[in-house]
């Protein structure tokens, strides 16, 4: 008894503590809910383990895409329904995909849970029934459209030419997520059927819900609205290339719709959950977090060589990279690589204080306890830890690995990684602009 | 519809959780059954929180704390709110009180640049200050074990800020990039902006337009005494929301910010004139292949009887992923990602936008379509099922006031701000939940015709733009990026 109640006061006092359960239903889908009676509403998430790096030739996209055709109807579900009777309820939802997951969201009043519990179980379950042409043409249409308004804004194709060069050719991260124009529209639908039936089944899915209801309830709830949901098995295996390394070296460009200059200097590094991923999230934070530390200072707020700098670890499911970036202020690209690497070298002669190391400990520390505060995000952040950890509250746990990071694993990833043969680099120039990096290769982005 | 209002839940927070009336797990030995899909499971009607209202303390003359203890969010915010803005302290086009406002939290006495940005990352904290049109503020953001270190750090940023030259420079010279290089390279902030500026002419103190060279010029001494005039002007106000009793933070208020503050009225806002005539905007992008449009009408203020009727049939037209423009541009034709309508209503008027990008080559189409949808509900008005999902939408925002710090901030600024109490948004909410589809039929009739004055901006390749515009019988005013952004338009209103 005294155990537990002293179990209860530390989980009071231990910000990183979500109070969740977790549960499997016999058709293998993993339910995580999480009571929270400071407001009526409830946040579910639902994850499936398929994103752009399950695709291959023919399918690029293609876990995009669903993320529009899941909203076209399914057996029980009539096309558009599922937003008519979401919003009808006083619900929104939205969703998103990226190289590793499909994850779909929705918020909603508490007297919607079966709702929204019936139209995820049916699109789960029968979806194949909306999968038709005139759907598929229409969603097409849109998923082009969205790509064009994405790549007309400035800086918008950056991210899909990082993609194409960071990873080697065979890689399944290297395509980008929205596909290409060709992609698209090469579509048919019994691909696309296909594609559903490989992945979007209950083994290969998390779901939380994060809010207001009473779990024993809600677990009837959802067991009820998925117990028609058959178990067809795993999903085929997952693609683990893990092959990086010096053939993706060189200098790349792309000339945009910019005015200015941005040059990317990427190395692949350690995917999630790698014990060197804490100490590189650290060095990323000692070289750029803001005013005081070291490239924002040398740079931007000391010199005004660059207009932006950007220091971050990037971090995937199998693989990862450390990426600076920086924005020139007039300079030429060649020029302002080499103010870069000319402070990277400084950073090699002189490793981080002991308040270096703290502040971006707890930069990291507040990211992570802001991402447990909104119903929404907690509700993600408990899936993630779920598929990724094993358990609920890994942020505990990731935050400790960073709290124990030093300045000699700090130097020591720094060494390990940024090797000048295993970098490549990406120069993002205005249209008709020479002040890439010489010799460097232009990105076809389709 | 109806709806009750829950019993207050001061003494204990928690909040019922809703009955079910599916779910009901087989008795043990039954075979188990599926679900009955054969139509929607029944949805209760959500019901809005009893939130506590904001309590108003005097600390001094010209000087009052506004105060609510909202349970278990994990952040305190402290938001100090001078009653002036620019519009009282300045001539509207002199660009010192821009400046001032845009470095004063950078540096004080105490804590430089650096030092600042290190102990908003160590203590969790983040650290503000703003100049509005008829409000100045500063404020912070931190864990309530830190809050006492945090009131330190913002009392020296308030009462004494360096405004060091280094960083002015850094700001100039970020300013300058933006009105040269980031804002005229970009669709979306072109066409926003000429549609603000073709909202306030250029003589009105709403009118405000950039002015890159006087921004330049500004020196250190005229932002400090910029500074110095906000902080003698007008009463102020400290808002207090987190999880602490008022007796805790009452003597760290006084201690820190007690000289603050004198006698005198809010800043009162302004009458702002409407649009009396259609207006066409057009700018062309190089390279461009979208078309980026932005449209504007005038509409009822926030106290207009008018008010909710707009406020229905706005969210009819563009609340939602299915809303009317989105179901028709989106969904059925395919020619946008999506569609962007809202109603702002403000104290002396309101305006109703839509935004949305298109395939350059569809612009004229979609202009056509979205007066389409406006003809719509102007002739009809919005249904009852768009009313009620409305209501419960307004209730399930209302109902996240609790979820996080930010939330709760936002919502008890939001009352400061408009002098309004819960109650008052409650209001609200019964006035969604009276709405009729003839109400909602009369303000759209008496706000959206045919007659009301138009603003349409669009941003994109000459031709194309050119060719919708012809198609469409329109002539627009042509202006360069760079001087919609700076709000150089050649027209009036």
């Amino acid at each position: 008894m005294l155990v537990a109640l002293m179990a209860l006061a530390l989980a009071a006092d231990d910000p990183f503590h979500v109070e969740a359960s977790v549960h499997t239903l016999p058709n293998g889908l993993t339910v995580i809910l999480s009571e929270d009676h400071n407001t009526d509403n409830i946040a579910l998430h639902l994850h499936y383990g398929v994103g752009a790096r399950d695709e291959g030739p023919g399918e690029y996209g293609c876990a995009h895409l669903f993320e529009h055709l899941m909203f076209e109807g399914s057996a029980n579900v009539p096309t558009n329904a599922f937003d008519e009777w979401l919003t009808a309820a006083g619900g929104w939802n939205n969703a998103f995909t990226s190289e590793d997951e499909t994850a779909y969201h929705m918020t909603f009043p508490s007297g919607a849970l079966d709702l929204a519990l019936m139209m995820e179980s049916d699109r789960m379950g029968f979806l194949e029934a909306g999968l038709d042409q005139e759907n598929l043409e229409n969603q097409q249409k849109v998923v082009l459209q969205e790509r064009a308004e994405g790549y007309a804004e400035p800086r918008g194709r950056n991210w899909d030419a990082i993609a194409l060069i960071g990873w080697p050719a065979g890689h399944p991260y290297q395509h980008t997520v929205i596909g290409t124009v060709a992609d698209i529209e090469g579509y048919t639908i019994d691909g696309v059927v296909s594609f559903w039936k490989r992945h979007y089944r209950p083994r290969n899915a998390v779901l939380s819900l994060v809010g207001n209801f009473e779990t024993k309830e809600a677990l009837a709830q959802v067991e009820h609205w998925f117990s028609d949901i058959p178990d067809v098995g795993p999903p085929e295996a997952r693609s683990e290339f893990t092959k990086v390394g010096p053939e993706i070296h060189g200098d790349h460009f792309i000339s945009d719709r910019v005015e200015d200059r941005t040059v990317f200097l990427a190395w692949p590094t350690v995917p999630l959950g790698h014990p060197d991923e804490a100490a590189l999230d650290v060095l990323a934070n000692v070289l750029s977090g803001g005013r005081g530390t070291r490239l924002d200072d040398a740079l931007q707020f000391d010199r005004s060589i660059a207009s932006g700098v950007g220091v971050f670890q990037s971090s995937s499911e199998i693989g990862g990279h450390f990426i600076v970036l920086a924005i020139a202020d007039g300079l030429t690209l060649p020029k302002l690589a080499a103010k870069v690497d000319k402070q990277l070298a400084k950073f090699a002669k002189s490793p981080p204080t002991a308040a270096e190391i703290e502040r971006a400990q707890k930069a990291e520390r507040s990211s992570y306890l802001y991402g447990l505060e909104g119903l929404e995000d907690r509700a993600e952040v408990l899936v993630d830890c779920q598929r990724m950890y094993g358990k609920t509250d890994c942020t505990r746990d990731t935050y400790a690995r960073i709290e124990a990071v030093t300045a000699d694993d700090v130097m020591r990833v720094y060494r390990t990684y940024l090797v000048p043969e295993n970098r490549v680099t990406l120069s993002v120039v205005p249209v008709g602009d020479d002040g890439m990096i010489e010799g460097a290769v232009e990105v076809e982005i389709r | 519809m109806m709806w009750l209002l829950l019993p207050a839940f001061a003494g204990d927070p928690e909040i019922p959780a809703a009955p079910t009336d599916a779910g009901t797990p087989p008795a043990e030995g039954t075979a188990p059954t599926g679900p009955d899909r054969s139509h929607p499971p029944d949805v209760l009607a959500p019901e809005p929180l009893a939130l506590d209202d904001l309590t108003r303390h005097e600390l001094g003359e010209g000087l009052d704390a506004w105060y609510v203890r909202v349970p278990r969010v994990r952040k305190v915010t402290v938001d100090i709110s001078w009653w002036a803005g620019r519009v009282d302290l300045a001539d509207h086009m002199d660009p010192t009180h821009s400046v001032m406002a845009s470095t004063w939290r950078l540096a004080s006495e105490k804590y430089d640049g650096a030092a600042l940005s290190e102990l908003q990352d160590v203590l969790d904290m983040e650290l503000w200050a703003y100049l509005g049109d008829h409000r100045a503020g500063a404020g912070l953001t931190i864990p309530l074990d830190d809050l006492g270190k945090g009131l330190d750090i913002l009392a020296d940023v308030v009462l004494h800020p360096t405004f060091p030259g280094r960083e002015l420079k850094l700001d100039k010279e970020e300013t300058a990039r933006y009105y040269d290089i980031l804002g005229p390279a970009s669709p979306a902030r072109v066409a926003g902006a000429a549609l603000t500026y073709a909202w306030n002419p250029a003589e009105h103190p709403y009118g405000y337009r950039p002015d890159p060279e006087g921004y330049a010029k500004v020196k250190r001494g005229a932002a400090v005494a910029a500074h110095q005039k906000v902080l003698a002007e007008g009463p102020v106000s400290i808002l207090v929301v987190g999880d602490l009793p008022w007796e805790e933070i009452e003597p760290q208020l006084k201690s820190r910010f007690g000289a603050l503050g004198a006698p005198g009225e809010r800043s009162e806002v302004l009458d702002a004139p409407n649009p009396t005539k259609d207006r066409v905007i057009a700018i062309a992008m190089p390279d461009a292949e979208q078309a980026t449009l932005r449209l504007r009408i005038p509409a009822p203020s926030r106290d207009d009887a008018l008010n909710p009727g707009m406020e229905a049939v706005s969210y009819a037209l563009g609340g939602h992923f299915l809303a009317r423009l989105n179901k028709n541009l989106r969904e059925d034709k395919g020619w946008t990602y999506g569609v962007g309508a809202w109603y702002s209503a403000g104290d002396k008027r309101g305006s109703f936008n839509v935004s949305v990008d298109v395939p350059a080559e569809r612009f004229a189409d979609a202009v056509t379509e979205i007066e389409k949808e406006i003809g719509t509900v102007v002739a009809e008005g919005v249904t009852d099922e768009e009313i009620d999902a409305w209501w419960r939408a307004e209730v399930m925002e209302y109902n996240t006031v609790r979820g996080t710090a930010d939330d709760a901030y936002g919502f008890y600024n939001g009352l400061l701000d408009e002098e309004e109490t819960v109650a008052d948004v409650l209001a609200r909410i019964d006035a969604a939940d009276a709405m009729t589809v003839e109400a909602s039929a009369k303000a759209a009739a008496a706000i959206l015709g045919d007659d009301a004055p138009r603003v349409w901006v669009v941003a994109g390749p000459k031709e194309a733009v050119q060719a919708g515009l012809d198609t469409l019988g329109w002539e627009a005013e042509w202006v360069t990026p760079r001087d919609a952004i700076l709000g150089r338009l050649k027209g009036g209103l």
